[in-house]
């Protein structure tokens, strides 16, 4: 997919926060220690963006999209702030809401389409349960409801007669997804989380699904968050793109420029390691090395055990994410040495 | 409709294999009743009209005209009795009570095997529904470990150790419970206290070991199908979707985790008739175990064929409702054996 084919590259100014995230911390307490999970987060997302977070697995963005609802599960801790700005009203600290506040929260302004689409239903109750169980545990009128999701179904190229009566093993790995996205568009939230959505799909599918979100995400008029480990397929989508490496971010940037200009050395040898129809197999680089361990976080900047251009300041001192240019943040100490340095392989057509 | 008539054919195959094969397995057993009718009028010629040392023929011929016996080769035993079966005929005791209609023996018995086993069977099950709940809901503390250690103890322990164990205990040494028996003697069967507190007096230890039977093992299986479920999509979902925890745990967690037991449930009640022999042999419960027992050791063939056909008539049964219905409680199955 080329990219930019649907990033509408909005004007910068103007631009309305409906999530801010300050130092999220996500630690979890295991036997040989304590595990870091999400390191002192910083990020604004504005309000109609779409947002690509992409990294490889286990870099922690499942772990991102469920502090965003506050929903990381137990034993988990989460600490920082993550403040949601409504349409009218107060800014909320999702942190602090408790029971009741918390459930109205969650699905009515902040939807999760979690990974796992092709088991994300109760495989013994019908879609339709699904839909109603949802409206009633929020109070929500359920005739008008049912109308609303036979109508987001219909703008996914669902039939609703007909799916609304089946069951998730009954459906194809499409129909699934787009069931749960109708299902996360239910209760009109402002921002819906699509968590690795194109993952199980084949390659004429994913496309599919991600034009279909984009007219949803015009139609719907709601903020877009995409995490997927598939950079190509995201970059294609997305307005901006977050690239996190050991459970934080290393750059983050409109999306042209993170591809073009990406000035981390992570972000560089991720878009080398992108298999393209235009390359020599010989030349799709591998990261060397693993990504760190949780419990044992490098000291320094965490990629430098990994980087080619690490020197000693790097294992010593942690980058921070700071402004490069315009838009465009990146935790690096030598962004200049990475871009002359380190060869990024993009196919011609995709170079516009 | 292919299914169905499939299934219910295979069923009457199935039944019309089992009976022929126990009718002549049972057959080819050592020792027989005209064997066993023999001795008792060799031992006792007086008792029927003949004189001392009887000869061959004599004996035959009382057999025949008194006790009702013909002698001849299995397969015309074998064609006169399917003839008297199909048409409801299933002919008498010749042993355990002699001249009794089989079908009466068994209507007799047949009601205390099902009271028993079937308070043992559901007590086994809410048992073991709601220990392997709390187990798999307190997965990992010390309570699950130490019910867990407990329930793989109690499933391994026999039933009839178990059952042994309940009668030392509670009628030889406490003596709380009669040692056998199904009512109190000195009372009058039908409605009125003494009597029904005296049968559940009596049923009060073999029911209680054939709770054993089954809720170890149904405590463990339900543990291991929540925990399971407890870490898929489905329920992460329908928590972040504001669910109540009444509804995830009854209509997400309860449910898909017995359904896998559903079949083990339904054929544990088609099980129920058969009862069990050595249970009710322990406790000198005259039921179905036990008349099928007392069949076995005196070798009054009619009667056990004709508890063989009624056992084998509604396991089959059994089986084939818990199939027909399957697909119907869990939609998943529906492709997959209708097809």
């Amino acid at each position: 997919m080329s990219e930019s084919e649907f990033a509408t590259g909005r004007p910068q100014e103007n631009r309305d926060t409906v999530l801010e995230v300050r130092d999220a911390t996500v630690t979890y307490e295991m036997g040989r220690g304590q595990a870091r999970v999400l390191n002192e987060i910083n990020l604004d997302i504005y309000r109609g963006e779409t947002l690509g977070i992409v990294g490889e697995s286990g870099s922690g963005k499942s772990m991102f999209a469920s502090t965003l609802m506050d929903a990381v599960e137990e034993p988990g801790r989460l600490q920082g702030s993550i403040t949601y700005y409504p349409d009218e009203g107060d800014p909320i600290d999702i942190t602090e809401l408790e029971g009741g506040d918390t459930k109205r929260l969650r699905w009515e302004e902040i939807a999760l389409v979690s990974q796992g689409a092709m088991s994300s239903f109760n495989p013994t109750k019908p879609i339709r349960t699904h839909f109603e169980e949802t409206l009633s545990a929020h109070n929500a009128d359920k005739d008008e409801g049912m109308e609303r999701a036979r109508s987001i179904m219909r703008d996914l190229n669902l039939d609703p007669d007909a799916i609304l009566d089946e069951y998730q093993h009954e459906l194809s790995g499409g129909q699934r997804q787009r069931a749960l996205v109708a299902l996360g568009l239910l209760l009109e939230p402002d921002v819906l989380i699509l968590d690795e959505p194109t993952a199980a799909l084949d390659l004429l599918m994913q496309r599919s699904i991600l034009r279909l979100l984009y007219t949803i995400k015009e139609e719907y008029d709601i903020t877009l968050i995409v995490i997927s480990h598939d950079l190509p397929v995201v970059s294609g989508f997305v307005d901006r793109l977050g690239v996190m490496y050991a459970f934080e971010f290393v750059e983050l940037g409109e999306t042209r420029d993170v591809m073009h200009e990406g000035a981390h050395p992570y972000t560089r040898a991720l878009l080398r390691s992108t298999p393209n129809l235009a390359m020599a197999v010989d030349d799709i680089a591998t990261i060397e090395g693993s990504s760190p361990d949780p419990i044992n976080i490098p000291s320094g900047c965490s990629y430098s055990p990994r980087c080619p251009i690490a020197d000693d300041r790097c294992t010593i001192e942690d980058p921070e994410l700071i402004e490069l240019e315009d838009d465009h943040d990146v935790a690096c100490f030598y962004p200049d040495r990475a871009r002359k340095e380190l060869p990024v392989s993009l196919s011609e057509d995709d170079s516009e | 409709m292919g299914y169905l008539r499939n299934r219910l054919l295979q069923a009457v195959i199935t039944l019309y294999s089992i009976i022929t094969l126990g009718f002549v397995f049972i057959r080819m057993m050592p020792g027989s009743p005209s064997a066993y009718l023999r001795a008792e009028i060799q031992q006792n010629p007086g008792a029927y009209g003949l004189p001392p040392n009887p000869t061959l023929e004599q004996i035959n011929d009382v057999m025949q005209t008194q006790m009702n016996y013909t002698p001849g080769p299995i397969w015309e035993k074998y064609i006169s009795y399917m003839q008297g079966a199909v048409q409801g005929d299933f002919g008498t005791s010749v042993i355990v009570d002699p001249g009794a209609s089989n079908v009466q023996l068994i209507l007799e018995a047949a009601p205390w095997t099902i009271f028993i086993s079937s308070a043992g069977l559901v007590y086994g099950l809410v048992a073991g529904i709601v220990l392997g709940s709390l187990m798999a809901y307190y997965e990992g503390s010390k309570m699950d470990v130490g019910l867990t250690v407990s329930m793989l103890a109690a499933s391994s322990v026999p039933y009839y150790i178990v059952a042994i164990l309940l009668l030392f205990l509670f009628s030889y040494n406490l003596e709380w419970f009669p040692t056998g028996g199904r009512f109190n003697t000195n009372t009058t069967p039908g409605f009125n206290y003494p009597f029904i507190a005296g049968v559940f007096n009596h049923a009060a230890l073999p029911i209680l070991s054939g709770i054993t039977i089954g809720f170890g093992g149904n405590a463990l299986s339900l543990r291991a199908n929540s925990i399971r479920l407890l870490g898929e999509e489905h329920i992460r979902n329908a928590e972040l979707r504001g669910l109540s925890t009444y509804t995830i745990s009854t209509r997400y967690l309860a449910r898909n985790a017995i359904l896998p037991m559903y079949t083990g449930i339904v054929l544990g009640l088609a099980g129920l008739i058969g009862g069990s022999i050595i249970l009710e042999e322990i406790f000198v419960y005259r039921g179905m175990g036990k008349l099928m027992y007392d069949a076995t050791v005196q070798r009054d063939f009619p009667l056990m064929t004709t508890s063989l056909i009624f056992t084998t008539v509604i396991f089959v049964a059994g089986t084939l409702i818990a199939d027909f219905t399957y697909s119907l409680i869990d939609p998943r199955a529906e492709q997959s054996s209708m097809g």
